[in-house]
Parts: C-alpha cells; structure tokens; sequence
C-alpha cells in the first residue's frame, strides 16, 4: 500500500466512524425540539424557551430553532429576546426572507430605529454580503481565475478579471471578521449600571432590544455602550450575544 | 311681719312685670292644610331680656324658625326694646288646631289662639322667606349663600355658635366601623365652615362617607332650652386598628359668619377630646382577619376545558364590615395545574355602617395534565360584631375536567399552535458559508496568477528587445527578392528572420503574442509543403505583411 492509499483509508475510516456516531446526537436534538415545540404549540412558554436553551448547548444552530424561540418568545412578551433570536435565525440563513420580515415587527412593536439594531457597519455588511450569497459569486469568480491559468492555453486577461472580481465581492465577507462583538437586551428596562458589582447605582434604563456593542466582559457583567452614548455595565443575563456565527 | 315683706316683695316683683308685656299672635285664623301660619311672640320693654319656651302646639308643627329680631327705640330720652321671635307652623291636617298660652317669668300667660284648618289652601301665595332675620329657615341649606344663592334678607350677626363631635358608639372591636359626626350648632347666619386643621385619628383607619347636598341640610335643635340650627359638615366611619382606650384629638373649625356688612371674621372652634373604648378580637382570632358579616362565592367560567387552554376561577366575598382592610388573596394550589397570581377586584361603597359591596379573586388556571381536577373548597373566617363570635364562610369545591387525551397521551388540540405563533417542524441545516472556499481560492488564484507571471517566456522578451535583431528581421522581409523566388524559399526566409527575433517555436508564449507567432508558422508551414498547383503570390504577400506586423509592433 503507498502512502496516498493509506492517508485515503484512514480518512474512510474516520468518516464511517463519524457517521456512525452523529444519528443518536441528532435524534437526540430532534427530540428536544420536539418537546419544546410541543410546550410551545401548549402556551406553555417559559417550558419551550428552556428547552430551546437547553438544546442550543447541546450545540445545534439550526436556523428553525431560533425562528421558533423567537416565535415563542414573542408570544410569551419577550419582546428582547424574539428579537436576538430572529437576528441569530437571520445570521444562520440569510438568505430566508421571513427573518427580515420578523425582525422588522419585532423592531416595529418595540419601537426600535433601524440603526438600533445595526451590527455596526462592518457587520452590517457582513450581513448584506451573506444575503446575496456573495460568497458563492466571488468563489466561482475566484475558481474561474485560476481554471483560466491551467493548461496549455492559458488566458491570463480572463483569469485576472475574475480574480479581481472574486477579491471585490469577498472583501465585504471578509472585512466582517474585524467588526466588533454586539448584544442584544432582551431584559426590558434593563439598567445600565456604572461598576460591575451588586452594590452599583443604575445610570440608565436599556431599551429591549436594542443591539449595543460589547466592549469588555467582567464576571458576570459585560461593558456596553448605548444608543445614546453613555457606557456602563450590564448583566450577562440581559444582555445576549449575536454576530458569532 | 314675715307676711308683710312677702306682700311688699310680690308689689315690687308686680311693678317690675309691669315695666314690660308679652304677647302672641298668629297672621291667620283660618288655613288650608296646604297652607303655613306665623306665630310671632312679642316682648316689649324688660321681658325682651328674658327667655321664652316654645308654647305648646296641637295640630300644628313647626316648620321653619324661631326667626329673632330685636328693635331698639328711643322716644324723649327715654330707650325701649323689644324683641319678636317668629315661627313659621304647619298644620298636620284638617280641623281645629291651637298655638298654647306662652308663659313667660313674671308676666301673666297669654292666651291660647285657635286656627281653623280646612282643606287645601286658601292664603295668597307667601313670601319665600318669612323670616328676614332667620339665619337659615327651617331646613334650609347653611350654604346656600356659599353657592350662591341670591341674598334676600337682613342676616342675624348676633348668637351663640359652637361646634361637636359625635360618635355612634362609645366601644368596639378592633375592625369595627364606628361613625363620627361633626356638628355645627349656631343661631347666627354663616357664609362658610371650614376644618382648620384635618380631623386626625391615631389608632384609627378613617373612610369618609360620600356625602349628599341633602346630607348639609340643617335642623332645628334645642340645646339648654336654647334654639339652635345643627348641621353636620363631616362624617367619617372609622375602624379601630389597635385595642385600647383610643382618644379622637380635638378637632378644630373655622367658622366664616355673615356681618352687618357682609362677611365678618372668621371664629374657631373646637370639638372636645373623644374617646372610645376598643376591645382586641377574641383570642385565637388570626390577627388581621375580616370582622364584619359576610358571604362568600366561588365560580369558574367553565368547567370543562381542553389541554393547554386556561380557566377563570373567581372567588367573591361580599358583605359589609371592613373589607377593604382585607388585602391578602386566599391560597389556591391545585396539584397538576398552575395557577397564576390573582387578580383583585373591588366594589366596595363606604356608608354609615361601614364598607358594603364586594371583593373578587381572578384566578387564571392552565392544567398541566388531561383528566379530573378539582378546585379545593376556600374557607373565609371573620368575626361577626353582632354575635360576638368567629365565623367561617367556605366554598363548595368545583369538580373540573380536562379534556381527554388520545392514545400517545397527547391531546390533538394542543398540538395546534395558536394563532400567534407559527412555529417549524424540522431542525434545518443553516447553509454553508462559502466565504472562507472564496477566501482560499482567492489565495490560489493569486499564487497561480504569480506562478502563471513567473513562467512566462522570457524569449520574447529577450528577443523583442534585441532591436538589432528586430531590425535586421524586419529588413530580410522588406527585402523586394523575398517574393521574387520559389514558395519554398520565400517560406524559409520569412521563418527565418521570425526565429531570429522570438526563437525557435518551443519557446514561443502561451499568451496572445505566442498564438499569433504559431499561425503564421503554420501559414509558412503550409506554404512550404503545399503543392505548386498555382499562384501562391498573394498568399505569401500576406503572411509577410503579417510578419512585418508582428516585428513592428515589437519596435
């Protein structure tokens, strides 16, 4: 056996192993959101938005499960939290429609601006570059530069125009890795407090929902900034991370 | 001798009496029932200073006054007085009706005056007010002058004003309502009343009764022998809170009397310390609990409900007594469903007796499990003032079912979603980001583009920098016998002068250039090989020019 046959067998081996060990974790996850959507479709609110929890760090990311604990969430009140689960849905499928169009109620019933739900322009971009599926573009752009290069007959001007091409339409994508951490408040008037200790005085009142920039975390407090400027402190608990896909 | 001083005393008590009169007298003998009469009793010189009771009245009753008006005179240096006090009586029905002879000390008694009373009326129509120095008329508001009421007559400024406190019991239990009433008694004409410090009651809940324009409305009272008009100006009902003799402060109000010009200035007054008695609940009494008489209800807006939808429990306690105090929602617990924190709903008046009316529970059940549940009976304890004794009011208890669940044991219905929410069976898979491959490609387009850079020939540019090269090429193609000899010849010697600028073909670009270099030496490959089957002139005049192009563009 050469050395290439071996690495191909290792590698089928470690695929069927793989195979044979992801089933019982997906059944498993099947079943909780199962269950929770049963709690859901029962009114039985808080029961489904534990549940979608618990099956979130059982590390399933699926684009549905955040579309039904925003569905849940907003039936249950949870204004705040609807919203970041409909932003984490958008994150996960941009190019499904029904996110925007549920994000854009949610920001209409808590009486968000637009730019209060921004991921900051780097992000924002991001986004954009991820809804037109920018990434599939510029990768075949990118392919057809180099397919252009191989071969007897080599067309170098068709190989530099894709590439070019290929480079504009996935630095939006790529610039997005620099854009700074945000979270969403799903605590309505959640303070905003000037240290990170119990005995801190509450300079402000966050609004639900709204997407703040996460500058620093301190135990079990992050450090924002809100829409009006002022910085202070937030509980972790309502405070929920989005943009980490 | 003792006779003789009792015969001079009763000549000088005689002489004295006749220095004055008394007198009485009606404006009519004869009345329709519907009608009013006028007593005036008269004092002229020194009986205006003594006091006069009311006389004794049959089929009559006093409707209005007494109205006081005292005229002072004086004739040649000499003063007199007299004093008139008016009574406005209606008669109780039809037949004879008698004003009783006045007694006043030292004067003899009037005599008794008859009235005939007949049906219906049959005066004139009387003046609205009698009484031009009556401070308020039988009955009438104090404060009509306050509302502004148009001003008629001359006011009294002169009598006694005070005011009191009452209570409608002396001792009660903690919890009990006791009522407090604050008179006013006066025999002036008043323009305003007013608290000048609120009334305070320390160990006391205090409610104030809601009171009607009627409610204001003054009465003829005798205190001392002596003709007032009260009229209560505040009502609280109040609820002990502590046992104990509790003491009611000293209330005080200021009191606007209307003058001889208009309004004088105002007078203070002050009710007296009250105290009352307060005796603590039973023992064994839980210590807030509700004392009154009451009645409770329990009810569910439906009894049969479907898995996952919710029920409205209600429990209502109605009744009188101090309910109001009763804050703490009953304890429900119902094992496999969930019951929400209730919500209060009051309908309580406060009146003289204490707080009537009634205060329900909602309570929002969801059962948790298909089947047969039951709402536990509620028991309210209070003690009843009347009996002296704890009471239990409970509910019946409220049979309730869920209904039933299909074979898995999940009920079909509440698998629905609600109209709210619509919800994804399937856990998708979020699409894959292609934006790291595009990254990685555009890395290996851009290390092909500088393999691709790197690779490319460098005899032309050798050689298409070698001008010399480039212009002897250039001459051997201009050359006029090029063209003149055999195909063959004029083929070689144009690939010739090419090779001698780019090099053999084996190292001719990949590129465009390259492309060009390789047709013209398959041209001049066909040219030399072809077979001479006629003019090939303008052929190889062609692949010259295209020759001379190519070497041109390199200059």
């Amino acid at each position: 056996m050469t050395p290439g046959q071996g690495v191909l067998l290792m590698a089928a081996l470690l695929s069927a192993s793989i195979a044979q060990a992801q089933p019982p974790a997906a059944e498993a996850q099947t079943a909780l959101f199962r269950r929770a959507n049963e709690s859901a479709a029962r009114s039985q609110w808080d029961e489904a938005l534990k549940t979608y929890s618990q099956l979130e760090k059982t590390g399933s990311h699926a684009p549905s499960l955040y579309w039904n604990w925003s569905q849940t969430a907003a039936a249950s009140g949870r204004k705040g939290e609807a919203l970041w689960a409909a932003l984490r849905a958008r994150e996960l499928a941009p190019t499904d429609s029904s996110f925007y169009r549920e994000i854009e109620r949610l920001r209409g019933e808590l009486g968000l601006d637009p730019s209060e739900i921004s991921l900051g322009w780097l992000g924002d971009l991001r986004a954009f570059g991820r809804r037109f599926r920018l990434d599939i573009v510029s990768s075949v752009l990118l392919l057809i530069s180099i397919l252009a290069l191989v071969g007897k007959k080599k067309h170098i001007t068709v190989s530099r125009g894709a590439l070019a091409a290929g480079l504009l339409l996935v630095l939006p994508l790529l610039a997005g890795v620099w854009r700074e951490p945000r979270g969403v408040v799903i605590q309505k008037d959640a303070p905003l407090l000037d240290i990170p200790r119990n005995d801190a005085i509450a300079l402000a009142n966050l609004r639900e929902g709204e997407a703040v920039p996460l500058l620093a975390e301190e135990g079990d407090y992050v450090r924002i900034q809100d829409a009006s400027g002022a910085r202070g402190f937030a509980l972790k608990a309502d405070v929920r991370k989005i943009g980490m896909e | 001798m003792i006779r003789l001083a009792f015969m001079l005393l009763f000549a000088a008590a005689s002489s004295f009496a006749q220095n004055g009169s008394v007198r009485t007298e009606v404006d009519a003998r004869k009345i329709g029932v519907e009608d009013v009469v006028t007593l005036s009793i008269v004092l002229d010189g020194e009986a205006a200073s003594l006091d006069v009771a009311m006389p004794s009245l049959k089929n009559l009753r006093v409707a209005a006054g007494p109205s006081t008006s005292t005229q002072i005179s004086f004739v040649n240096g000499s003063m007199s007085r007299q004093k008139s006090l008016s009574f406005v009586l209606r008669p109780e029905k039809t037949g004879p009706a008698e004003v009783g002879p006045v007694s006043v000390q030292g004067y003899p008694p009037t005599a008794a005056i008859n009235i005939d009373v007949v049906q219906g009326a049959i005066r004139p129509a009387q003046p609205q007010d009698p009484f031009g120095g009556d401070p308020f008329g039988g009955g009438r508001n104090p404060f009509d002058e306050i509302f502004g009421r148009p001003q008629r007559r001359e006011p009294t400024t002169q009598g006694k004003l005070f005011v009191e406190a009452v209570l409608s019991r002396p001792a009660a239990r903690v919890g009990e309502p006791i009522l407090v009433t604050y008179y006013v008694y006066t025999q002036i004409s008043l323009t305003g009343v007013e608290f000048a410090d609120p009334p305070k009651y320390p160990g006391f809940w205090a409610e104030e009764i809601e009171r009607s324009r009627e409610d204001s409305s003054g009465e003829n009272t005798l205190v001392q022998g002596e003709p007032y008009l009260r009229f209560p100006v505040l009502e609280r009902v109040l609820f002990p809170t502590k046992p104990g003799l509790l003491e009611i402060p000293e209330a005080r109000l200021r009191l606007v009397p209307r003058g001889t010009f208009g309004v004088a200035a105002p007078i203070e007054r002050g009710t007296r310390v009250l105290k009352v008695k307060v005796d603590s609940l039973p023992a064994g009494t839980p210590e807030d609990s509700a004392v009154g008489s009451y009645q409770v209800q329990a009810s569910t807006d439906r009894n049969n409900v479907v898995l996952g939808d919710a029920l409205t429990f209600r429990f209502q306690v109605k009744g009188r007594g101090n309910l109001k105090w009763i804050d703490a929602a009953p304890k429900l617990f119902i094992e496999g469903a969930r019951v929400f924190p209730p919500r209060a709903i009051s309908d309580l008046k406060t009146t003289r007796q204490g707080i009537e009316g009634s205060k329900t529970w909602e309570f929002v059940i969801v059962p948790e499990k298909a089947g047969s549940y039951e709402i536990p009976s509620i028991s309210f304890p209070y003690f009843d003032p009347q009996a002296q004794v704890m009471k239990t009011e409970s509910t019946s208890a409220i049979p309730i079912v869920v209904s039933a669940s299909t074979a898995n044991g999940a009920p079909e219905a509440s698998k629905r979603p609600t109209g709210a929410i619509s919800l994804r069976a399937d856990l998708d898979i979020a699409p894959t980001d292609f934006a790291p491959m595009a990254a990685g490609l555009g890395l290996l387009s851009l290390a092909a583009q500088a393999y691709a850079w790197r690779k490319r020939p460098t005899s032309v540019v050798a050689h298409g920098r070698n001008k010399a090269a480039i212009q002897a090429a250039l001459r051997e193609l201009q050359d006029a016998a090029l063209l003149g000899g055999t195909k063959e010849r004029a083929a070689t010697r144009i690939q010739g002068a090419i090779e001698s600028v780019f090099g053999p073909r084996s190292g001719w670009p990949s590129d465009d250039s390259g492309d060009r270099l390789r047709s013209l030496a398959d041209d001049l490959e066909f040219l030399r090989f072809a077979p001479q089957l006629g003019s090939y002139d303008a052929k190889l005049k062609e692949v010259r020019d295209r020759a001379v192009a190519i070497l041109e563009a390199l200059r």
